[in-house]
């Protein structure tokens, strides 16, 4: 008989969800899926409220991604103010974007991920997790905390406020950098650059001790999708939307926000919450593509600062074209980091991080915005429809972890059919399919925010595709 | 804004206190732990450092080190907590693993000693919370409470 088996819930990503394994007549696995069982509901609640209030909601999505939600919902507020935001505030805005991608990689490898690569997939449960890690590498646990602190610092100072800061709005920011502010992110420069450095060639060591996880996390051929600036340079906060295929061929580029809708389509599954956004021309379900820090150094043409170039060198080695597996996630991260502590470190050379032109003043003048921009975990969409008056009428959100759906399901079955030849699961291999998960460091806060119904239905299907059971 | 330093507010002498409320003040009374710091923050106590946050997060580990003393302020729904209760944390009690971005004050704990090596003797006020729906206002159940709660704080932090 068919069998199911069920991961509920999955651990260490950001919020709630479950894994379905169905297993044929021969006790192989026939296919997978990742679920997302909560619901949030911001698209719908949005509707009504003031445009300028969009950035302050909108980072309520998430206390992870805040300042990507509201750095992506200023520049949805921009598009329909129809500005040009002043030079320095899109510098700042760049500067708080750098120090999300440096905490919450921090958080994703350090804290999260950490457990896994650095004592093992088969180390003890009862072990494997923070505790475990700091007991086995305090130092480099303590370093993974002062440097998500060191992100979280820059995101405080430009902001007032590590989660949740009011500061982007439509037009610009609300204030600069202060001369103690950039003082201090400068002081602590050098120690989160140390500690990126040192855990690179940590981690490389570690690719050897990995070979067959990297073969079978999630690698496969699919589109890569990211922003990317004029030459193709890796962008995290304007540019143009382009794609790759797997053997690093440039599909479609060029593209501005305001056509996202020209290339993703957005398709919905009855069984999770989490929309399954595709790439248009290639269809439903054949247009999957993969977004992030994977995606992100797949699709550009280089990084732009020196020590990043170098590491992304390093890094295209690892693949035909692009990288393809997913469990080179990690590293794309860890180089991000490294991309993002280097540009960190030009703009506090800028004097425009000081500067009192920040803001530009305008009304109503386009009933319609797309801001796009890189969250860590991938580009982020807001779309806006607004009336003459502002108020929102229409919302759509489109976001990273909803956009690597398609890959992370697929990463789910990859692994199980490695692993799964019958009914006994040893734990080694339930905490692959997790960790095949973590890889992608889901965010399902963020992924979940569409309003719909689930159908609270749950149905056991044999091989002959009849229904054992059904409950709901 | 300057982020939080370790040791301000400390005149050198006497245990050092930091008072930790967090919750989401957009969700009425589940933000009623950010009026109780605000009100101690008022009263200037010597030695006491208050903080507010959205939620607890893995680095606040690092802040939490240098003091001697800590207190965590939090909403409960008033079906489970009918009054104010301040309860002492155990060093060695139970802690969940850590999800993406939600710790609990013991798991805090655990992390600035495991980590750190730092004990800070803890406790957790909880303040009894009617209404979680959106909305900036408490509701007077809660504000009865964080008035209690304040009493709680400065009883602890001066006894």
């Amino acid at each position: 008989m068919a069998q199911r088996i069920v991961i509920d819930p999955v651990t260490r990503i950001e919020g709630h969800a479950k894994i379905t394994i169905h297993l044929d007549d021969e006790g192989n696995v026939s296919d997978a899926r990742f679920h997302v069982t909560e619901f949030r509901g911001f698209e719908r609640f949005c509707e009504g409220r003031p445009l300028w209030e969009m950035a302050a909601i909108t980072a309520r999505v998430c206390g992870i991604c805040p300042v990507s939600h509201l750095l992506t919902s200023a520049k949805a507020g921009d598009a329909i103010l129809a500005v040009s935001i002043p030079p320095a505030a899109d510098k700042l805005r760049r500067l708080m974007n750098l120090g999300q991608f440096i905490q919450s990689h921090a958080l994703s490898f350090f804290h999260l991920s950490s457990p896994d690569l650095l004592l093992g997939f088969d180390a003890p449960p009862e072990t494997r997790n923070v505790l475990g890690l700091i007991a086995a590498e305090p130092d480099l646990a303590r370093a993974g905390i002062r440097l998500r602190q060191f992100g979280q610092e820059i995101i405080q100072w430009l902001g007032g406020a590590k989660i949740h800061p009011a500061w982007a709005v439509p037009g610009g920011v609300r204030s600069a950098l202060t001369e103690e502010g950039r003082a201090s992110i400068a002081n602590r420069l050098p120690e989160a650059r140390t500690v990126i450095l040192e855990t690179l060639v940590r981690f490389k060591k570690l690719l050897k001790k990995f070979k067959r996880e990297a073969q079978i996390f999630g690698n496969f051929p699919t589109l890569f999708m990211a922003l990317v600036g004029p030459d193709g340079e890796w962008e995290h906060h304007g540019g143009t939307l382009r794609f790759v295929d797997s053997a690093g061929n440039i599909i479609d580029d060029h593209i501005e926000a305001a056509n996202y809708k020209e290339v993703i389509g957005e398709a919905v599954e009855p069984t999770s919450y989490l929309k399954s956004p595709y790439y248009r021309p290639f269809g439903y379900p054949d247009g999957i593509y993969r977004v992030g820090p994977l995606a992100r150094l797949n699709v550009c043409t280089r990084i732009g600062t020196p020590l990043a170039d170098l590491e992304l060198t390093t890094f295209r080695d690892l693949g035909d074209g692009a990288v393809t597996s997913s469990f080179m996630y990690h590293y794309a991260r860890l180089i991000e980091i490294l991309a993002a502590i280097e540009r960190v470190e030009r703009y506090l050379d800028d004097p425009d991080m000081l500067s009192d032109h920040l803001r530009a003043d305008a009304g109503i003048n386009k009933l319609e915005g797309v801001g796009v921009s890189e969250a860590p975990r991938g580009t982020l969409f807001h779309h806006y429809r607004v009336d003459e008056n502002g108020q929102v009428q229409k919302v759509n959100l489109i976001i990273a972890t909803g956009q690597n759906n398609l890959a992370m399901s697929r990463t789910v079955a990859q692994i199980a059919k490695h692993y799964v030849h019958g009914p006994t699961i040893p734990e080694g291999m339930l905490n692959r399919i997790e960790a095949g998960i973590r890889a992608f460091d889901p965010c399902l806060s963020c992924a979940t925010h569409a309003a719909g119904r689930l159908p609270l239905l749950v149905e056991l299907v044999d091989a002959r595709g009849e229904v054992l059971d059904r409950k709901g | 804004m300057m982020p939080e330093k370790d040791g301000m507010g400390s005149t050198g002498s006497g245990p050092r206190w930091l008072v930790i409320g967090y919750g989401n003040d957009l969700r009425s009374d589940d933000g009623v732990a950010h009026e109780v710091v605000r009100r101690v923050e008022n009263l200037r106590l010597a030695d006491v450092v208050c903080r507010s946050y959205h939620q607890l997060t893995p680095e606040l580990a690092d802040l939490i080190k240098d003091f001697s003393r800590v207190v965590f302020v939090d909403a409960m729904d008033a079906s489970r907590c009918d009054v104010v209760r301040a309860t002492r944390l155990e060093w060695e009690g139970p802690w969940e693993p850590c999800g993406a971005h939600v710790s609990s004050p013991q798991y805090l704990m655990r992390l600035a000693s495991e980590l750190y090596h730092a004990r800070p003797e803890a406790w957790m006020i909880t303040v009894p919370a009617l209404n979680f729906d959106f909305g900036l206002a408490l509701t007077p159940t809660a504000l009865e409470g964080c008035a209690h709660a304040v009493e709680k704080v400065v009883d602890l932090c001066q006894g």
